[in-house]
């Protein structure tokens, strides 16, 4: 291979300028690539350009777990209060289960009532006399 | 985006980066990349000294970065030139970090190994030549890989470093005379040896 002088109008080289381009390119090179490099080359540069081109799948994997989190202490926010309601339900449902029980087993309804129904009944029961 | 390895093979098949015109920008590059890939880590081997592993992380940096600006790529200009231009600065960047860790390794350690070992034809040749392109000035050493070992014009090694042709031939001619002082010794017995 010769020294390539492409634009004339540069100094022009001796042939002892050729000569030690030439040895210095023959020994100044790279061992032989193999096919298994430029494989590992292709395959790396394929991943790397992956990430590039989709640079927000990590950030979208991110808001995903920041919003699942969010949503869990939300969740336990609300579920926080909820026992003193199950409990109020729990509460009336076994009021009226007693009031029923009550009602049913002895005689003491009355004093189940409100005071208003009491004088109501008791006003109604004096006009049906 | 699970289809971009078939898309390198496929490319690999291609003739030439230019041959087909309808193909886009991205598919360009893909042929681009199976095209250049050998040239541009010998270039970044060069460049760096002899050092294979970081000639192919170089090189498969200039690929990353001139994918990643691909968009602002003027197609006025060659996308050859444009890319060796990314490679060449990779290479700067190399050196500036291979010049500070080498500095940090002196400070901390008295025993310290080569920290690039050039490979085949002749190890201690090898090693002799890099040394003493090292000892150019940064332009004088780009000018001369890019022109006397790896073929390009000196037009095109102009527009890929950003300077003017005259100052690319005045490195050349510098270059040449630099490394001739240093390695002429070499050369010489080099000869001779072949002559028997």
């Amino acid at each position: 291979m010769t020294l390539r002088t492409p634009n004339d109008d540069h100094e022009p080289t001796t042939s002892e300028d050729n000569d030690f381009v030439n040895w210095v390119r023959r020994a100044y090179e790279p061992g032989p690539r193999t096919q298994m490099k430029r494989v590992t080359f292709n395959e790396r540069l394929e991943a790397r350009l992956q990430r590039r081109l989709f640079p927000w799948r990590p950030l979208g994997v991110a808001t995903v777990a920041a919003t699942l989190i969010l949503g869990l202490v939300l969740a336990d926010s609300f579920r926080a209060p909820a026992p003193p309601l199950e409990l109020a339900r729990r509460a009336d449902g076994e009021l009226l289960l007693a009031l029923a029980i009550e009602q049913s087993t002895d005689g003491t309804e009355n004093e189940m009532l409100p005071d208003g129904y009491a004088t109501l009944a008791s006003l109604l029961a004096d006009e049906g006399r | 985006m699970g289809t971009r390895p078939d898309r390198f093979r496929s490319a690999a098949a291609a003739p030439a980066a230019t041959a087909e015109p309808e193909l886009d920008r991205q598919e360009q590059f893909i042929v681009f990349v199976n095209a250049q890939q050998d040239r541009a880590v010998r270039v970044a081997w060069r460049l760096s000294g002899g050092d294979s592993a970081a000639a192919e992380d170089i090189a498969q940096e200039a690929f990353i970065k001139a994918w990643r600006g691909l968009h602002g790529f003027r197609s006025d200009a060659k996308l050859s030139t444009w890319f060796y231009r990314i490679l060449v600065n990779e290479a700067r960047r190399y050196r500036r970090w291979r010049a500070v860790r080498d500095r940090w390794n002196r400070m901390w350690a008295s025993d310290v190994s080569e920290a690039h070992t050039p490979t085949l034809p002749d190890p201690s040749l090898q090693r002799r030549i890099a040394q003493a392109l090292d000892c150019l000035p940064q332009g004088q050493r780009e000018v001369f890989v890019l022109v006397h070992l790896e073929g390009f014009t000196v037009e095109q090694t102009a527009r890929q470093l950003g300077k003017a042709d005259g100052t690319v031939k005045s490195h050349l001619h510098r270059a040449l005379r630099g490394l001739r002082a240093q390695l002429g010794d070499l050369h010489t017995a080099s000869d001779r040896e072949q002559e028997r």
